[in-house]
């Protein structure tokens, strides 16, 4: 999944991106508004999380010229600014959630995951796929009851897949979601990513719950038995 | 609770209800005197051409006095006059005293109160003479024998009494003796009653009618002349925190109104900048305690989410580099906080010595030399050789050292910064002018606001927006006056002047 952190405190800049990235979460950074608003008008981001007061373009105009512009993404606020009007303000404007600082980052990240389900239209924060239980909360994946051991970034590939199952997911989507703009990724990175989630998730024997639609990316769908 | 409309209404239907009661009154009253003053100078003529009209001869009875009108006991009948009184009024017969529905009555008295004459309208009854006579005449209201209201005169007169020669007698004169009389002349008042009471009718009519229209009108004008008033009352009431910004009309408003109008726009307008200035504020500080927080708080979190990563030293003395920048800009928030706390609650102390003010901006200028090299800033000092000040040295320390930070700072890379130290006697004792082209003559207004920073989004961490705050709360501690100016587009000069006794040392083999 990928997140637009728009925010110009440089220290929350970094560790907030720091907490995503550690969860799996691609993320870009912008610092000011006018480059937030390039930034999330050019790329297509599952969430977007910002910033009231910053340099050159401020918050809520940031967010006004997104919705003008047709952007749908969803928009997570975070701002001292705490005043009922103000939320108020926030939420009609097109905000989708409102965080006051200072938060916990627990309660953030949960408020960055509501949105990113919500995203693609789901409520729960567990899905299944036959044996395969996938849990967003607490980033856990479970196959037949056992716990599976999947790095970050694995963990979001499968995610996305699982997001949108039923769906064919192109490799270019899965680049854009998975790799945020510090990545450079080769060109077969998302391939040689496929394959060890395969390695981890598929049991030996059996067909892979991920299939490859050749010409066109993956997608996740539970085998015919 | 007291109603303005209601208040006016009520004394202006009262006041003209008084008005009204009292016209009447008066009118009526008027009318009323002129009628019965009337009918009494007609009842007055009356009884004195009685008077004139009548005579008594010298026929005596066997005593020698006079023929007196027998009594209804003595005769059994009526008789109107005696033998001896003689009136043409009564032999003229006058209809008006003949008996008849409209009948005037007389009655006529010797001075003993034996009755001599009596109209023939009268019949069986009697008038009665008044108590007390007051002058010759006098006029009271009486009941007629035929049952009408009546009014009266009872005039006491001379008779000429004709004597035939010797006759004897104290009031005798040259053949003519002099008797006194009395009569009485009653006649219904029935016409000025009538016309009274029409009167009385038509002044109640009118009065009515004039109460009406009045009541009437009073609330109609009440309530036109209140228009304005209510206009303003409704949008007084519409006030509220969020349209601050509203004003009351001052065009076409009642005279009455206007200084008032007038006056509540300029309260709005200072109320307006209070709560833009307490938004600000509010903001403002929010952001300088919550965002320090926030970080500290991401920071810690994400540290303790790496807890069981490995990690390299650089990257936790990165962890810890921040913390410590966390608390030494809160600690900076607090120490500067605290400071504007004493100052405003006269608590900061202030220790008076000798002081060179050149000597203070020299060691100031230490921490920002390096950063003005850095920037490439052109600075020009101007000081004597020394100026002494009686002062707090470390109060003066501290605004010097905030001017020079702010014009380190804010001058553009390879801009321009002069600092001047004078006498203080005609010129300011200090003046910091640098290039800034980025405020306006509408920010000079804020500049001194605790937390007011140009820039809105407040990124810079490293200034707090409270510097300028500062300075103006010392400099009034040690009765100095800061006042900013925007000489040129891109110039901002600040200057500091005191009344403080300025002394000049010269300073040897400086």
């Amino acid at each position: 999944m990928r997140i637009l952190l728009i925010e110009d405190s440089k220290r929350l800049q970094t560790y907030l991106a720091k907490g995503l990235r550690q969860v799996g979460y691609a993320v870009d950074v912008a610092g000011e508004g006018e480059h937030g608003l390039w930034a999330a008008m050019e790329n297509e981001y599952d969430v977007v999380i910002l910033d009231l007061m910053l340099p050159k373009l401020d918050g809520i105009s940031v967010l006004q010229r997104l919705r003008s512009e047709g952007c749908d993404t969803h928009v997570l606020i975070i701002t001292a600014k705490d005043t009922v009007p103000e939320r108020v303000y926030g939420f009609e404007q097109g905000a989708d959630d409102y965080l006051v600082k200072p938060f916990a980052f627990e309660e953030f990240l949960a408020r960055v995951q509501a949105l990113v389900r919500r995203s693609y239209g789901i409520k729960h924060q567990r899905m299944s796929f036959g044996d395969l239980s996938i849990d967003m909360a607490s980033q856990t994946v479970m196959r037949q009851g056992e716990e599976l051991e999947l790095r970050p970034r694995e963990f979001a590939l499968l995610e996305l897949l699982a997001l949108r199952s039923g769906q064919v997911v192109s490799r270019t989507e899965i680049e854009q979601h998975i790799y945020d703009e510090r990545a450079e990724p080769m060109s077969n990175v998302v391939d040689s990513a496929m394959c060890i989630l395969r390695k981890k998730i598929d049991q030996s024997g059996r067909p892979s719950i991920i299939h490859t639609i050749r010409g066109a990316g993956y997608m996740l769908r539970v085998p015919q038995q | 609770m007291k109603s303005l409309r209601n208040q006016m209404t009520s004394t202006l239907l009262i006041g003209q209800f008084v008005v009204l009661v009292s016209c009447g009154s008066v009118l009526y009253l008027y009318v009323h005197h002129t009628l019965v003053m009337r009918f009494d100078d007609n009842l007055l003529v009356t009884a004195r051409t009685f008077a004139a009209m009548s005579e008594k001869g010298d026929e005596e009875d066997e005593d020698g006095f006079p023929e007196r009108a027998s009594t209804i006991a003595e005769t059994g009948e009526h008789v109107t006059d005696t033998g001896d009184f003689d009136s043409e009024f009564s032999e003229a017969k006058l209809a008006e005293f003949q008996p008849s529905p409209h009948a005037e009555y007389y009655q006529v008295w010797e001075e003993d109160g034996e009755v001599i004459s009596r109209s023939p309208s009268l019949g069986v009854a009697d008038l009665h003479i008044p108590g007390a006579l007051g002058g010759d005449h006098q006029f009271f209201d009486l009941i007629l024998p035929d049952g009408r209201r009546g009014r009266a005169v009872s005039l006491v007169f001379e008779l000429r009494v004709e004597t035939a020669g010797d006759g004897v007698g104290k009031n005798e004169v040259k053949g003519l003796r002099a008797e006194h009389l009395v009569v009485v002349i009653a006649r219904s008042r029935e016409n000025v009653d009538r016309d009274l009471e029409i009167l009385l009718t038509g002044l109640l009519f009118v009065g009515a009618l004039l109460v009406t229209c009045t009541v009437i009108l009073v609330r109609w004008t009440v309530s036109r002349g209140l228009q304005p008033l209510d206009a303003v009352a409704q949008q007084a009431k519409a006030i509220d925190v969020r349209n601050l910004s509203d004003r009351f009309p001052t065009q076409s408003l009642p005279v009455e109104l206007l200084p008032i109008s007038q006056r509540l726009n300029e309260l709005l307008q200072r109320l307006e900048s209070s709560f833009r200035r307490e938004n600000r504020f509010t903001s403002d500080v929010a952001h300088e305690l919550r965002t320090p927080i926030a970080e500290l708080r991401a920071l810690t979190e994400v540290g303790l989410r790496s807890m069981g990563d490995p990690i390299e030293p650089e990257e936790l003395a990165f962890y810890f580099q921040d913390a410590l920048a966390i608390a030494t800009q809160m600690e900076s928030l607090c120490t500067t906080l605290l400071a504007l706390a004493r100052c405003e609650s006269d608590q900061q102390r202030v220790d008076y010595s000798q002081s060179d003010v050149v000597a203070i901006v020299k060691e100031a200028w230490r921490a920002f030399e390096k950063e003005a090299y850095n920037k490439e800033l052109i600075v020009n000092f101007v000081l004597p050789v020394v100026t002494i000040l009686e002062t707090d040295r470390a109060l003066l320390t501290a605004i010097v050292s905030n001017l020079l930070s702010n014009a380190v700072t804010y001058t553009p890379a390879g801009g321009r910064i002069a600092v001047t130290v004078t006498d203080g006697e005609k010129q300011p004792l200090l003046s910091i002018s640098n290039q800034n082209d980025e405020l306006t003559n509408e920010d000079l207004t804020h500049i001194f606001e605790p937390f007011w920073r140009k820039d809105r989004s407040r990124t810079d961490s490293s200034h707090l927006g409270v510097g300028f705050a500062v300075v103006a709360a010392f400099s009034e501690l040690l009765g100095m006056k800061v006042s900013v100016e925007l000489p040129q587009p891109d110039q901002f000069n600040v200057s500091i002047t005191t009344r403080a006794v300025i002394t000049h040392l010269p300073r040897p083999n400086s």
